[in-house]
């Protein structure tokens, strides 16, 4: 009871943290449950074209006259699944070659941050344009994986770093006198002082994707045809949602969400800075 | 004479040897192999990446002459394989020697789609619009990102910087293109502060380029909104990261120090807290001038600015490789440049580099 | 401003009544309680006490450098500026620039960092003397040359160099000279040679006795340091939780203290001269400054405490001329000379002996070399890459200890102590030359004759904010070698084992410490963690690196008796590596010393051999420097002068004998060609000297 007690306190201690996990998971409730309660409005009804909000149209219509909030949660499932795969694949990818390339110095380490240093160099909108390119269509694991690919250097530039000094740390070398073995090491001793890094680093991973993400199928290099915030803003754009007032609705819709998303993903790390620092948990 | 006829062919192919280590061993002749290497590698990666995309030049000319101008199918391929007189049939690996044989002697080829004009000259018209306006306003934001982070790490805890630093936290988190979307939306096409159609291009036409003060006057109405956007998205992070870096510097010893000797107020803020804090943003800035240059496509793409984001565009749409090889190549050297630049100005400012 | 005349007789400064707090989280730190004090004209006080006992808040305020959290509650602040008296603490802005540095100088600790790093010396001399209106660059180049020379800094080198060209030593010298550019009648000195090396300490302490002498100001010295208190001050003050406990002559407190806390300090500090003595620890820790005990601040730790101290609190009080004391019972305290702080402390702690882990065969097994050495360094040598340079960190360095016994390894920082103390441990492969454990060459064996020693050998460090990992519970900082050694069967077990190491290192309760995290312990609290941790496997060695350098005095003395604690019982043999002297000759009075200098040995032989009869210039030049505990002897001591204040760095070692460069034997030709070895010169001491081999006629 006191333990859920104070965890309850820590999390409303931190209001914009708070604020960022609420909205998180409202936003996953709403693309993971919220298509198995509304659905999705395809009907083009031409006496309905671009009305404002009302009881009925929560956000309004489209150009077809669907429901706009209908296709808001829809079009959020895309957008979350491969944001979240390929900010757990670049993580993923980033810890493993960060950790190896300290690990194990000598050429490994030479080849991968040499490698790491050209997918640095290279421009990465431009490229992913043209890799965006490859995707057949909807294949939202592909693209997951090309953002992740694009993704890692800086993180594992960094976990090769952090790396390199606990492995020098006092604690650590306690370790080795006592013989706890290179799993306990790793596992036990290093990785702990990392994790609030990595998963902070995975959050802003996931910001990055969905950056990327968007803005390709913004600009139709993807060939996504379904529901997703995306798409909704490519379509808007294209038929020229931006100049009526009440075609508004249509092209701010998906931006606010997108917008919101981010913004509760930044928030949401604030709370998790707290909760993976033990010098803070335990003086509450 | 015996011994020296005997000891030459020895140390002729350990003065090679010699020089290649001595060259191995400084440190600015490595650095710049290092980066042409680079260079070399990211222009095959793309060569090769370029070409597997799906469809090709001719296909997307096709596909384009029956959509917009009701070309048949067979009249437009006719029309399309006279224009693309291409060696497209070449086997991949004797054009990538063809294009790096042309590289070598500063030849970035022709574009595939406005035929006969040379890369090089596409990447001179677009290129420089995109430096001006994301280098104007990466300055703004820079200068500006510098004085608010000053002031937050000063007034640390007041109303002002909780508001300030809740406002970079939300602008930085926002993707720059939706921002320049509500821009255009709100105050182009519904407030009408800006006349948006008229503000599109780099330049109005007819306007002719030269340093007058009109068309100085032109280009900065027509670079309004960009950098707008831009500067609104980048400011964030920039105050962020000068506050905390003020905030440290400020618990410096050296800065008590220099209270504890009575120094004016002003002396301490700019030399002893403002040029230390702002070191390493410094070199953040330097290498952020290399990303300049990539990271504009989607803005352009709102605005309908002519840069070299929409140069990119327009050829990957196209598949015009030529001109995408081009862009890319320039982005790269841009990157690796502003590398350089970050080190040598980081050197140039601490002493503490400089004199090691 | 206040100003009023002076009629309260001649003193530079008075303080009166002052309080200050420190808003935290948890509540008001009373960081400064009631101290009322007067300095005269031309006198040094020293303010002494452990950490956390307000006097750097005190030293801050005195500038009004407090940080913003801080809040000066009450008082006054008085300083004389010719016939008129200002109150610092009404002083506006411009005011109190000009107070600054003019009036009274500041000298931080860790001058380290004082010097703002992108300008140069010259720059930083120029924009203070132009703060304060002095803007003839000629006279300023003049004033500052001056200094520089007094403090023995070339002034053109200096001027022109950046901070960072500078050593500690030299940017300590710096700062003393800036400190006087402006003749400032007061002069502030916080911790002025923590963290400098010994013989860099004494050059520092030499040049402000120096400056003392010729210029006049006075001096208020703030030191955990109770020796530097002893070389430097006319008189002394004792702070303990924030008030003045005792104020008097640096004579008489030193010879007879009043008060238990300042008997318990003066007494837990190891002395270089005459035998070793028992040192008193001062049992439990500073208290709680959010929640200070009742009445007198000092009654729990003390044993002279009465029910009267624990309800009222003792006020400051003139017992005798000059004397004043904040004490019930300081008649007895100086009746019997604070004895019975020594009585309370030495509780006889319980050994537990640890079963030992299973796969522990090599040390069952009879030493190969039928010796009873348990480790040995033979010839060992270890470089480092830096850069593109190969360093020589350790040459030639040869050790061995024998079971149960002590070696303590003393040197400078940069001397490859502490690379020699990782290489014994097993932690870092020697370049060249071999490490036997009981006659095994370890790093020329089998796997499991490697990882027997491996855990037979085990280190203590010195950082005791480093050691212990923060994510990591007490509990599972035991348990986890515990369970993987099979020392333990189950978690149970383990639990338990672990409660009996606490006890053992007198972490009692062990209920209270088991479950915290190393953040919400105290530096002594997580030292003692660190011992058990090395408990857990049953070591037979213990490097000890620094293992007591960070901790307060009274915390200090406790530790070391506990490590001795642990030889007595357990038979554990140390390398106990440190940088004091008289730590050394402490804890390893029946053990020996070996001295190093830029990687190598230098001296070794019996403890009290290497501490009253040196042979090496060098060991004679570090006990010389060592200030002492004791205001005569540390001023009547005679010091050995080198030839050069630089130390030469491991980047380029000086040609045959490392030290020649400094050494007052220097002989050209001889100690700049050959490097020196070490030769027997009888009562099982070595020297590496040529000067002292060819006095004795060894060749």
């Amino acid at each position: 009871m006191t333990t859920l007690r104070s965890t309850w306190r820590m999390l409303t201690m931190n209001k914009v943290g708070f604020l960022g996990l609420l909205g998180v998971l409202f936003f996953v409730l709403m693309s993971f449950v919220g298509p198995y309660i509304v659905p999705l409005d395809t009907q083009t009804k031409v006496d309905k074209i671009y009305q404002p909000p009302s009881r009925e149209f929560w956000l309004g219509t489209d150009s077809e006259g669907r429901d706009i909030f209908s296709q808001i949660v829809h079009g959020g499932k895309e957008v979350l699944m491969v944001a979240f795969l390929a900010g757990i694949m670049s993580t993923g990818i980033a810890v493993t070659l960060g950790a190896l390339s300290a690990l194990a110095g000598g050429w490994i380490d030479a080849a991968i941050m040499g490698l790491a240093d050209i997918v640095l160099t290279i421009p990465h909108f431009p490229l992913l344009a043209v890799l965006a390119g490859l995707i057949k269509l909807e294949n939202y694991v592909l693209l997951a994986f090309i953002l992740a690919v694009l993704a890692w250097p800086s993180l594992a530039r960094a976990i090769r770093a952090q790396v390199l000094s606990l492995r020098e740390r006092d604690f650590v070398e306690a370790a080795r006198a006592l013989d706890l073995g290179t799993r306990h090491i790793i596992l036990r001793e290093i990785l702990p002082n990392m994790i609030s890094y990595i998963v902070i680093n995975l959050i802003f991973a996931m910001t990055s994707a969905i950056y990327a993400q968007v803005g390709l199928v913004f600009l139709g290099l993807v060939p996504f045809s379904g529901k997703n915030w995306g798409v909704m803003l490519s379509l808007a754009w294209t038929r020229g949602a931006i100049f009526y007032k009440n075609s508004l609705w249509y092209i701010m819709s998906p931006v606010a969400a997108i917008a919101l998303f981010q913004l509760s993903l930044v928030s949401l790390t604030r709370l998790l800075e707290e909760i993976f620092n033990p010098r803070l948990r335990t003086t509450v | 004479m015996t011994t020296t006829s005997l000891t030459r062919p020895k140390q002729r192919t350990l003065v090679p040897m010699y020089w290649i280590m001595r060259l191995a061993r400084n440190y600015l002749l490595r650095r710049i192999l290092i980066a042409f290497a680079k260079i070399v590698i990211v222009v095959t990666i793309t060569f090769f990446i370029v070409r597997l995309m799906p469809s090709n030049p001719v296909e997307t000319y096709i596909a384009e002459l029956m959509d917009q101008y009701g070309y048949s199918y067979e009249e437009a391929r006719d029309e399309a394989s006279a224009l693309f007189n291409l060696d497209l049939e070449q086997p991949l690996w004797e054009q990538y020697i063809q294009y790096m044989k042309n590289l070598a002697q500063g030849d970035l080829g022709t574009s595939y789609r406005s035929r006969g004009t040379k890369v090089s000259d596409l990447i001179a018209k677009f290129l420089p619009w995109t430096l001006f306006s994301v280098g104007t306003a990466l300055l703004i934001s820079f200068t500006l990102g510098i004085l608010l982070g000053m002031i937050m790490a000063y007034k640390r805890g007041s109303i002002l910087d909780h508001g300030l630093t809740s406002i970079a936290s939300i602008v930085s988190a926002i993707p720059n293109y939706l921002i320049a979307m509500m821009i255009l939306v709100f105050l182009g096409v519904q407030w009408k502060l800006f006349p948006i159609t008229k503000m599109r291009g780099a330049y109005s036409p007819g306007m002719k380029p030269g340093f007058t003060l009109a068309f100085i006057k032109d280009i900065f109405f027509h670079a309004t909104l960009p950098i707008i956007t831009y500067v609104l998205t980048t400011v964030g992070s920039w105050m962020l990261a000068m506050k905390s870096s003020t905030i440290s510097t400020l618990g410096e010893d050296y800065v008590t120090v220099a209270e504890a000797r009575g120094l004016p107020e002003r002396r301490i803020i700019t030399s002893y807290v403002g040029r230390n804090a702002s070191l390493p943003l410094i070199t953040q800035l330097a290498i952020s001038i290399g990303f300049v240059v990539g990271g504009s496509t989607l803005i352009e793409f709102i605005f309908v600015y002519q840069g070299i984001g929409q140069l990119l565009l327009n050829s990957i749409n196209a598949r015009d490789y030529p001109v995408m090889q081009g862009v890319f190549l320039i982005i790269t050297i841009a990157v690796i440049l502003a590398n350089f630049l970050a080190d040598f100005v980081y050197g140039w400012l601490d002493p503490r580099i400089r004199t090691q | 401003m206040m100003r009023t005349s002076d009629t309260n007789g001649l003193f530079t400064l008075k303080v009166d009544n002052l309080w200050v707090t420190y808003q935290a989280e948890r509540g008001k730190v009373q960081a400064v309680r009631d101290v009322s004090f007067a300095l005269s004209p031309g006198e040094t006080l020293a303010f002494i006490g452990e950490s956390g006992c307000g006097k750097t808040t005190l030293g801050l305020s005195l500038i009004r450098l407090l940080p913003a959290t801080a809040r000066v509650q009450e008082g006054h602040i008085l300083f004389r500026r010719g016939t008129e008296i200002v109150d610092i603490l009404s002083l506006d802005d411009r005011e109190l620039r000009a107070y600054r540095w003019r009036d009274c100088a500041m000298i931080f600790q860790g001058a380290q960092n004082a010097f703002n790093p992108v300008l140069r010396i010259w720059d930083q001399v120029l924009d203070t003397a132009r703060a304060h209106g002095v803007s003839d660059r000629r006279f300023i180049r003049q004033r500052i040359t001056e200094l520089f020379e007094l403090v023995q800094l070339e002034p053109d080198r200096v001027l022109r160099a950046y901070p960072h060209q500078l050593s500690g030593g030299m940017r300590q010298r710096v700062l003393i000279a800036l400190g006087l550019l402006l003749h400032p009648p007061l002069v502030i000195l916080d911790e002025p040679t923590t963290a400098l090396d010994i013989l860099t300490q004494r050059s520092v302490i030499d040049v402000l006795r120096d400056l003392k002498k010729r210029l006049d100001f006075s001096l208020i010295l703030i030191s955990h340091d109770l020796s530097l208190a002893a070389e430097l001050a006319d008189r002394v003050a004792t702070m303990y939780a924030g008030a003045l406990v005792e104020l008097g002559s640096v004579w008489d407190i030193y010879k007879r203290p009043y008060h238990p806390y300042t008997a318990g300090l003066i007494r837990a500090v190891p002395t270089i001269r005459g035998e070793r003595k028992e040192l008193i620890s001062i049992p439990g820790s500073p208290p709680d400054l959010i929640a200070l005990p009742s009445g007198c601040a000092f009654h729990p730790r003390c044993p002279y405490a009465s029910e009267r101290c624990r309800k009222e609190q003792p006020p400051l009080q003139v017992v005798e001329a000059g004397r004043q004391v904040a004490c019930w019972h300081w008649e007895e305290v100086a009746e019997d000379n604070g004895i019975r702080m020594k009585m309370d402390s030495a509780q006889p702690g319980t050994t537990f002996a640890i079963p030992a882990p299973r796969e522990h065969s090599l040390s069952a097994q009879a030493p190969i070399n039928g010796q009873d050495v348990i480790l040995e360094l033979k010839r060992v040598e270890r470089t480092f890459k830096v850069g593109r340079r190969m360093v020589r960190v350790l040459d030639d360095v040869s050790l061995q200890v024998h079971e149960g016994e002590v070696l303590c390894l003393v040197g400078e920082s940069g001397c490859g102590k502490t690379t020699t103390g990782k290489i014994a441990a097993g932690l870092l492969p020697p370049t060249s030359g071999e490490i036997r454990f009981r006659g095994h060459n370890v790093w020329n064996s089998d796997k499991e004759t490697f990882r027997t020693y491996r855990r037979a050998v085990q280190i203590i460090h010195q950082d005791p904010y480093a050691s212990l990992n923060p994510t990591q519970r007490v509990s599972t900082i035991l348990t986890a070698p515990l369970l993987r050694h099979g020392v333990a069967r189950n978690r149970r077990e383990a639990k338990d084992l672990a409660m009996e190491l606490l006890r053992t290192v007198d972490l009692t309760p062990p209920e209270d410490f088991y479950n915290k995290y190393p953040h919400q312990l105290s530096g002594g609290q997580r030292q003692r963690v660190s011992v058990a941790r090395a408990l857990t496997v049953h070591p037979e060695f213990l490097v000890a690196d620094e293992a007591v350098s960070m901790l307060d005095v009274s915390i200090r003395v406790s530790l070391l008796q506990l490590l001795e604690r642990l030889r007595r019982d357990l038979g554990v043999a140390y390398l106990f590596i440190t940088h004091d002297l008289a730590v050394a000759k402490y804890f390893a009075w029946e053990g020996r010393i070996a001295v190093m200098y830029l990687g190598r040995v230098v001296e070794s032989g019996p403890t009290p051999q290497i501490i009253h009869n040196p042979q090496h210039p060098y060991t004679q030049a570090l006990l010389s420097a060592l200030p002492e505990a004791d205001p005569e002897a540390t001023r009547s001591k005679e010091r050995i002068q080198l030839r050069s204040l630089d130390v030469p760095s491991l980047l380029n070692v000086p040609t045959g004998c490392a030290f020649h460069p400094r050494c007052p034997l220097y002989e050209a030709g001889v100690c700049d060609k050959e490097v020196p070895h070490l030769v027997d010169v009888g009562d099982g001491v070595q020297v590496a000297c040529h000067v002292v081999a060819r006095e004795r006629g060894i060749a």
